[in-house]
């Protein structure tokens, strides 16, 4: 068959579509299994790029993972380009030689059997990503599939990248190729599965409805046992079945003082439940809750399923039995991202029983101002109050919140809280130290004014998103708070900024953090100033910011002078080149993390300085497309392996840099395959400025199913197979706008 | 070798067998640590080559050279920050050294327990005890009983009686 003539055929009617002739879903289907055969037959190079562009972006888009962005296109399409060849490199599921057995494979991956080619992998550090995890397992064979679950990041700000680091849950569900292959990954030895330091714990997959006992990757409640705590469980179980049995030892030997802070480690509804065992252990669990006093109780539904899940909420009589035990000692407690029916009562409830409490996060708690008001007065010792993504709360709620213990008050997180203006903050008192306003758009000059008055000896601010700041606002900050250390603009909708109002933050020399990622407002002359006078800057971020005229690489390179620089991030700058990563290199004796996600115009001659970052420990390349092995190598020899120092994780998703070509032994560098670089450019889509449908309907999709190549890969299978998954699109009216409009973007159709 | 061994504290065990533990080991047990400052023996120049070694009478050689082992493994830990009783309930971050370590039998874990209290060992306290709470973790209230031979003082009512007030807890 001759691919060339075969696939542009439907892709042409697919773009000509815009009358009743053809149904788009079909046409998109039959696009996706012909593209699918073409990589197979390795006619990649035969198709027409807008094609190639086309396709990659269908999927791109259908997913949520990027957003459009137009600025630089052109270096997102050379971007895709050189994915497409490079999901069949890495992996090594799709060897160029064996395609047709992958395509087997991946084919009689739909059937039954599935089992006995599955391995579950525990004790996985945090660190490693589902790319990494699958090329460590390929020594073994095949690996088909690899699913890694990600834990629900905290809620951040959209524009918060330097601290997006998602960590995996520790345990992971591998299929490889053939099930030898997975016995002889089941027989490996310990040393042989040491990945960052921690060795993994590997056990054949039972399904759950064969009835077997294994580990199931499901919300179910029974069954589950995935989670990080799963890891020592299974630990712990075979340790038993190995050792303890035969001794068993009498508990009650322990004195009561261990058995204590043994019980104090368990989860509260198994400390509770331990009350029944006998007289002894129930006094040592009625007496453990001393040694508790901090409560996170999204903690407790991540062991096994149990705890507070949609199925068995937290109620207020729930927090009520726990608090009677525990209320007295406690000094903390976060509600935060557990599953709850609270109420008002609830909020009565922690007034009474936690009189001690320093550090109160009520994040998803909704409550009349009555019951504010009463928690508010109850509790004046509080130094800490998180109260995040609260849209509907008000003013009026926070000031009777606040009001009895604002003066108090250290910290206060009010993320995310739409509607609040600020009137509140005038009850703030001299002691606050760190604010988080990020996404509380409606907070005015009024409120900084206020704040400048009462707070002025804030360390920590954060406004990222806060539109109505003005620059005078700005200038009273910089005149006020001397002792402000971090402050952080982000956003892109600063009405009411100018660059040259921002320089005025650097009066304030102390600073160690600034972050404006996003903001168009940053130039050259702002990263001068603020160079020139804070010169003790530890974290610069400023990824997304300026523009391509605003910022140059001159500009850039004065930051390289901030000796104290530990942490900076340059993502999606088009003035990053060569030069700026060889001067931070070079100059910047500190630097820990470096950040240049899509920097289209680095290339190698700057990279290969950062082997002079002796201090180095997260480099993200991940898109800057003209990276090639070479530097990477260069980089891999300069940091031998020698014990009392840390791996350094080396991300280069979506360079050329390529799985075969890059040897990391003897070397204390660990690649990562992943491409953050998508994540950059989703951040935006939250923005108020995003005009693409698409991306808005995926909003509310956190980054839990998979990561960009993951999801370049299972377009791969999806292709091969032809599997009907979920269509791209909701309606045939929606995918047919959406072509025409791609293909007028491409200049198929006349516009 | 005198350099060597300099800093070297001796230390007996219950049944008599010295051993020799350098002062950067044993500074890990805030026990033998606060006896020798309030001995005089911490400054520099102190000659505690021909001290007469520690007794700990409640510790026997065994278990007291696995002790000195796991020091010796986490003699440059950081220091604890003194707020540590703002310790969260987890029991999965058990490095993996201590994982081996502690792959030992029930008796040997609770002697080694027990000595971490009496040494006053705050590390290994720690991750013995989320040993033995990974152990507990999961299990049925007559799982536990049958694992660690509890035996059950409550009369059937009050057992009942308690179950009832705590059933959200219950599976």
């Amino acid at each position: 068959m001759d691919p060339r003539s075969s696939f542009r055929l439907p892709g042409e009617k697919l773009f000509g579509a815009k009358g009743p002739a053809g149904k788009p879903p079909h046409n998109f289907k039959t696009l996706r299994r012909l593209h699918g055969q073409n990589l197979e037959s390795r006619g990649l190079n035969d198709l027409t790029e807008a094609f190639q562009t086309f396709v990659t972006r269908a999927r791109f888009f259908s997913i949520g993972k990027l957003r459009r962005t137009w600025s630089h296109s052109a270096a997102e399409f050379m971007k895709y380009r050189r994915l497409l060849p490079m999901l069949l490199a890495d992996g090594q599921a799709f060897d160029n030689d064996e395609t047709n057995d992958a395509f087997d494979a991946v084919l009689s991956f739909q059937a039954s059997q599935k089992d006995d080619r599955r391995i579950i992998v525990t004790n996985i550090s945090p660190r490693v990503t589902a790319s990494q995890l699958q090329s460590f397992f390929s020594k073994y064979g095949k690996v088909v599939h690899c699913s890694l679950p990600r834990e629900e990041p905290k809620k951040s700000s959209p524009f918060a990248t330097l601290t997006k680091t998602v960590k995996n849950c520790g345990t992971a569900v591998i299929t490889f190729k053939k099930p030898e292959e997975a016995e002889k990954a089941k027989a490996a030895p310990d040393e042989e599965l040491k990945f960052y330091d921690q060795i993994m714990k590997i056990t054949s997959y039972a399904s759950k409805k064969k009835g077997g006992k294994g580990v199931v990757l499901s919300d179910d409640k029974d069954e589950s046992r995935l989670s990080r705590a799963s890891s020592t469980q299974s630990l712990s179980s075979q340790m038993s079945t190995s050792g303890y049995e035969g001794s068993a030892l009498n508990v009650d030997l322990l004195p009561p003082k261990i058995l204590e802070r043994v019980i104090a480690f368990l989860p509260i509804t198994e400390t509770i439940r331990l009350e029944r065992l006998n007289k002894k252990w129930m006094e040592a669990s009625v007496k453990s809750w001393t040694h508790i006093n901090s409560l996170p109780f999204s903690r407790e539904t991540d062991g096994r399923g149990r705890g507070f899940t949609k199925q068995n909420p937290l109620l207020t009589s729930h927090l009520k039995a726990i608090l009677r035990r525990g209320g007295a000692h406690l000094k903390s407690v976060d509600l935060s991202g557990v599953v709850h029916l609270l109420d008002d009562r609830a909020l009565t409830v922690i007034a009474e029983m936690c009189p001690n409490l320093k550090s109160l996060d009520l994040s998803g708690v909704s409550a009349s101002w009555q019951a504010f008001a009463e928690l508010g007065d109850t509790l004046t010792g509080l130094e800490k109050i998180a109260f995040r993504e609260m849209s509907s709360i008000t003013d009026k709620h926070i000031w009777f919140l606040v009001r009895g213990s604002a003066k108090n008050l250290r910290f206060v997180d009010f993320r995310g809280c739409r509607r609040i203006r600020g009137r509140c903050f005038r009850l703030f008192g001299h002691r606050l130290e760190q604010l988080y306003l990020d996404g509380c758009t409606r907070v005015d000059e009024m409120a900084i004014e206020d704040l400048c008055t009462n707070s002025s000896q804030l360390k920590e601010l954060r406004l990222n998103d806060c539109y109505r700041i003005t620059d005078s606002c700005i200038s009273m900050i910089s005149r006020t708070m001397s002792d402000l250390q971090a402050i952080t603009l982000c956003g892109d909708g600063f009405k009411e900024l100018s660059s040259s109002g921002l320089s005025h933050l650097s009066r304030i020399t102390g600073l160690v953090e600034i972050a404006f990622d996003y903001n168009p407002l940053v130039c050259d002359k702002l990263i001068g100033h603020l160079v020139e006078n804070a010169k003790g800057l530890r974290c610069v971020s400023l990824a997304n910011s300026g523009s391509d005229q605003s910022i140059s690489t001159d500009g850039l390179r004065k930051i390289a002078n901030l000796r104290e620089l530990e942490q900076i991030d340059l993502s999606s700058l088009a003035a990053v080149r060569s030069p700026v990563l060889a001067d931070l290199c070079s100059k910047c004796t500190k630097l820990e993390l470096i950040q240049m996600r899509n920097c289209v115009y680095l290339c190698d001659d700057g990279v290969v300085h950062v082997k002079k970052a002796q201090k180095l420990k997260h480099l993200d390349l991940s898109g800057s497309i003209l990276i090639t092995s070479n530097s990477i190598q260069e980089i891999i020899k300069a940091f031998p392996s020698t014990t009392g120092f840390s791996t350094i994780t080396i991300v280069v998703g979506g360079t050329v840099a390529e799985t075969g070509e890059l040897r990391v032994r003897g070397s204390r560098v660990a690649i990562d395959f992943s491409d953050y670089s998508a994540l950059v450019g989703m951040a935006n889509s939250q923005s108020a400025t995003s005009s693409y449908s698409l991306g808005d309907s995926d909003d509310d999709v956190s980054e839990d199913d998979f990561d960009v190549l993951t999801a370049q890969r299972s377009f791969y299978i999806d292709a091969v197979c032809g599997e009907d998954d979920s269509p791209v699109l909701e309606s045939e009216t929606e995918i047919l706008e959406w072509a025409t409009k791609e293909a007028k973007n491409l200049g198929l159709i006349k516009p | 070798m005198a350099d060597a061994k300099k800093g070297m504290i001796k230390i007996s065990s219950s049944d008599n067998e010295v051993y020799s533990v350098e002062r950067d080991v044993i500074r890990l047990s805030t026990t033998i640590n606060t006896l020798l400052q309030d001995l005089g023996m911490d400054g520099d120049g102190v000659e505690t080559e021909n001290a007469d070694p520690i007794p700990l009478q409640n510790v026997n050689s065994a278990i007291l050279k696995k002790v000195i082992g796991w020091c010796q493994y986490h003699k440059d830990d950081p220091v604890p920050a003194e707020d540590s009783d703002s310790r969260e309930k987890r029991t999965d971050d058990i490095p993996s050294w201590d994982v081996e370590f502690l792959k030992v039998d029930q008796g040997t874990l609770f002697e080694l327990i027990l000595a971490a209290n009496y040494l006053d060992i705050k590390g290994l306290l720690e991750v013995t005890c989320k040993t033995v709470a990974n152990m507990i973790r999961g299990k049925t209230v007559e799982d536990i009983r049958r694992t660690f031979n509890i035996k059950n003082d409550f009369t059937p009512e009050e057992e009942e009686q308690i179950r009832k007030e705590n059933a959200w807890c219950e599976d």
